[in-house]
């Protein structure tokens, strides 16, 4: 689709980084001090902070990711809205408290408060690092995404604005500013993904041909053996015979252009015929449905200039009863969407002459197919006979329920409030502001599905298209909040790196004397490398899949982190020995699960993976394998550097 | 026998209700995988098996935490500050069997 910045858009946007940065700025003078600078002092209030919780959390992951994913496959995306939720389960009744008892600025102060070890302090440092790096590309992916629409900019100066303005978010202020920018986001995204799902039920579903354009996509009836009559019939010649394209039929329409058919077989002798959508690049022009992308067509109903884009797609094709339902409640929504048939779209590529061909096919499909597991091709093993599809599924829930407890941006929160009670009571906040979210997550993204609003290429954009399709400034306002969304989760996460480096690694590893203030520098300077990193890693992953990645970054934050800290806190003969290889190992195998699985080599190096892996990597989210890896290497090295007694008996000796 | 930490108890009032927490997840993970087409029953108002599982485990999550809060706050209320405050939950394993929470 062709995006044109809003200028109502750019206003309110404008006016969200304007107060970001103007409450960054006066909020500076708070955290002047190591403690300032990393806990906001401990002095956040307790409320304030579960709100941040949902603003840090929320990312573009959960707004944009799974509401896209959703929008294009039904409930699958809810499973990671029911994973998200459930890792807090963790993070309440094993981790918040201790946690909170035992730390003072980052994740690796707690898991060292025991044996005060030089080891430790790297191990947990480096993982922190990694963590947060894999989590920083699908935001700032998230971000060139959204300025597209927004701002009418490429998606590289998405990922600039982002970047700068983060840093500069963390550099004048760190963990205040941070807080307060996380509390902001958190509270405007639940209030107006409220309000929107509000909207999609006052909307209720309506029956269409095609998107809200107006263009009604031709669904051409026939029996199995009179099709090309039938395409005849309606206008369309058939052009060329590709026995390689399978169902797919190329055809000359009325109108002269090039038009893909898929054919789909019915109940008895019939076939049905629908109209599909094309994108080619033929010599250095790009084509969308046989025309020059962006070429002016023909004046519509109001006699506005029309430019030839892909039409936005989405659809209602049939409901139990009558051609609209009017206003809905929360569960006649899933009720009326469940007798429905609702037009989803996949997508191939064929081969044509010496050109890739881009087709985009609709798919009718039962309204009570989008409300079950299943319908996503990484979900879809589950419904399939074998063993591995099922197990990758198993690994991913697994990673998404142990690895929210693992986040190093989640954990450093623990510290901004002043005891282990506010931390508990923070945590609960998040947790009702996080799990209502995730409630809404499904209406919105159903809703999405079925707004005629969508953008065929791009699920990402389904949370703001679905705004447009209610209006422009709901569009200004949700694109705004997206936007904001990625600064906050992008903050936590910079200055979880920030600490690692300047605390973790280079004054508790190095043993580099630092005075308060130069820490203060060192993090500062640390935050600066570290976004730069993220500027230049949100560039270069441009295409990668925003949910997906973040499902990585859970999964070695879960199989690093989550096996060390539940072993410290519960069994006594951990020893730092058995933390670290639990950290080192943890990491490692689930970094190198990442990089050899089969998802890896088809999206991020686009080559035909050895068969050879197929037996040691046989599916491709590492949780289910590594995590129990982590905690038994801890336990195999606990027990053979065979702890002293008095090493055992105080579990939480050492300075906090 | 002598009553446990306030730290300890919350520590073991945390666990059970996690473990509740974690048969019903494990739960809904395990029909998804291998029983996806149970999914589809439909069970009340229309809503079949899957929606209303996940609903009820997000729901489930929210009333959990509270019942902790309240059950920690209770709890805590009872025992004098004793400004300990690096007590670790791995404690707990060597500490009596006694009621957790105590309202």
């Amino acid at each position: 689709m062709i995006y044109q910045a809003s200028s109502l858009a750019i206003v309110v946007f404008l006016a969200f980084v304007g107060l970001t940065l103007g409450l960054s700025f006066y909020l500076g003078r708070k955290a002047r001090s190591s403690s300032g600078y990393f806990a906001a002092h401990g002095q956040i209030p307790w409320f304030v902070n579960g709100v941040a919780f949902a603003g840090d959390y929320l990312s573009a992951a959960s707004f944009l990711g799974i509401c896209g994913m959703i929008a294009f496959y039904g409930y699958d995306g809810f499973l990671y809205s029911i994973g998200f939720l459930a890792g807090w389960i963790v993070a309440l009744f094993v981790i918040a408290e201790p946690m909170k008892r035992l730390g003072k600025f980052t994740f690796a102060d707690a898991l060292n408060a025991k044996f005060q070890s030089r080891g430790i302090q790297l191990a947990a440092g480096i993982s922190t690092l990694a963590v947060s790096v894999f989590y920083l590309i699908p935001q700032m992916v998230g971000a060139g995404v959204l300025v597209q629409p927004l701002l009418g900019l490429q998606h590289w100066a998405g990922v600039v604005i982002v970047g700068a303005v983060v840093i500069l978010i963390v550099v004048t202020a760190g963990m205040v500013s941070t807080t307060w920018v996380q509390f902001l986001k958190g509270s405007l995204l639940v209030a107006f993904s409220a309000l929107l799902t509000i909207m999609i039920l006052q909307r209720g579903f309506e029956v269409r041909e095609g998107g809200q354009d107006g263009y009604a996509f031709r669904v051409i009836e026939s029996s199995s053996d009179g099709w090309t009559q039938a395409l005849a019939g309606n206008g369309y010649d058939l052009l060329v015979e590709r026995p390689e394209w399978g169902d797919y039929i190329e055809t000359r329409g009325p109108d002269g252009r090039m038009t893909v058919f898929h054919r789909r077989a019915g109940d008895s002798d019939q076939v049905t015929l629908y109209e599909c959508q094309t994108v080619e690049i033929r010599d250095g022009t790009k084509l969308v449905n046989d025309r020059p992308l962006g070429a002016e067509l023909e004046p519509d109903a109001d006699e506005r200039v029309v430019q030839n884009q892909l039409h936005p797609v989405g659809h209602i094709s049939g409901l139990p009863e009558g051609d609209a339902t009017g206003p809905l409640g929360p569960i006649s929504f899933f009720k009326v969407l469940g007798s429905s048939e609702v037009m989803l779209w996949g997508t191939t590529k064929l081969m044509r002459d010496d050109s890739e061909l881009t087709v985009f096919y609709p798919k009718p499909t039962p309204g009570s197919h989008v409300l079950r597991p299943g319908e996503h091709p990484k979900f879809a093993g589950i419904r399939q006979p074998g063993w591995w599809p099922k197990l990758n599924f198993l690994s991913l829930m697994f990673a998404l329920f142990c690895g929210t407890a693992s986040l190093p941006h989640i954990l450093i929160r623990y510290y901004t409030v002043k005891d282990a009670a506010a931390a508990r009571k923070s945590t609960i906040v998040g947790i009702a502001a996080i799990g209502f979210f995730y409630v809404l997550t499904l209406y919105l993204g159903l809703g999405a599905m079925t707004s005629g609003a969508m953008d065929v290429t791009n699920s990402n954009m389904a949370a703001p298209l679905l705004a447009r399709s209610m209006g422009e400034w709901l569009f200004a306002i949700i694109s705004a909040i997206a936007f904001t969304t990625v600064l906050g989760t992008v903050s936590g996460l910079i200055l979880a790196s920030a600490g690692a480096v300047s605390h973790d690694i280079l004054k508790g590893f190095f043993n580099i004397e630092m005075n308060d203030h130069q820490q203060v520098r060192m993090a500062k300077i640390a935050s600066v490398i570290v976004g730069v990193i993220a500027i230049v890693l949100g560039v270069l992953f441009e295409n990668m899949n925003v949910s997906y990645l973040v499902g990585w970054a859970f999964s070695v934050a879960a199989s690093a982190n989550l096996p060390a800290l539940v072993m410290l806190l519960f069994w006594k003969r951990t020893t730092k020995a058995g933390i670290i290889a639990a950290v080192v190992v943890g990491m490692f195998s689930s970094l190198a699960w990442i990089l050899l699985s089969a998802d890896t080599f088809a999206q991020v190096y686009e080559v035909p993976r050895p068969a050879w892996l197929e037996t040691y990597v046989p599916f491709s989210q590492p949780g289910i394998v590594t995590i129990p890896l982590s905690f038994l290497t801890l336990i195999v090295v606990s027990l053979v550097t065979n702890a002293p007694p008095a090493e055992a008996a105080d579990p939480s000796g050492g300075e906090n | 026998m002598s009553r446990p930490h306030p730290s300890d108890a919350n520590a073991r009032f945390g666990l059970k209700l996690f473990l509740v927490y974690t048969v019903f997840y494990a739960g809904f993970v395990l029909v998804s995988a291998f029983a996806a087409q149970w999914s589809e029953w439909e069970l009340w108002g229309g809503l079949n098996l899957a929606v209303l599982w996940g609903f009820a485990l997000i729901g489930m999550a929210f009333v959990l935490a509270l019942i902790y809060g309240l059950g920690c706050q209770a709890e805590l209320s009872d025992q004098p500050a004793d400004g300990d405050s690096r007590v670790s939950a791995t404690e707990v394993d060597g500490a009596e069997e006694t009621d957790e929470v105590q309202a």
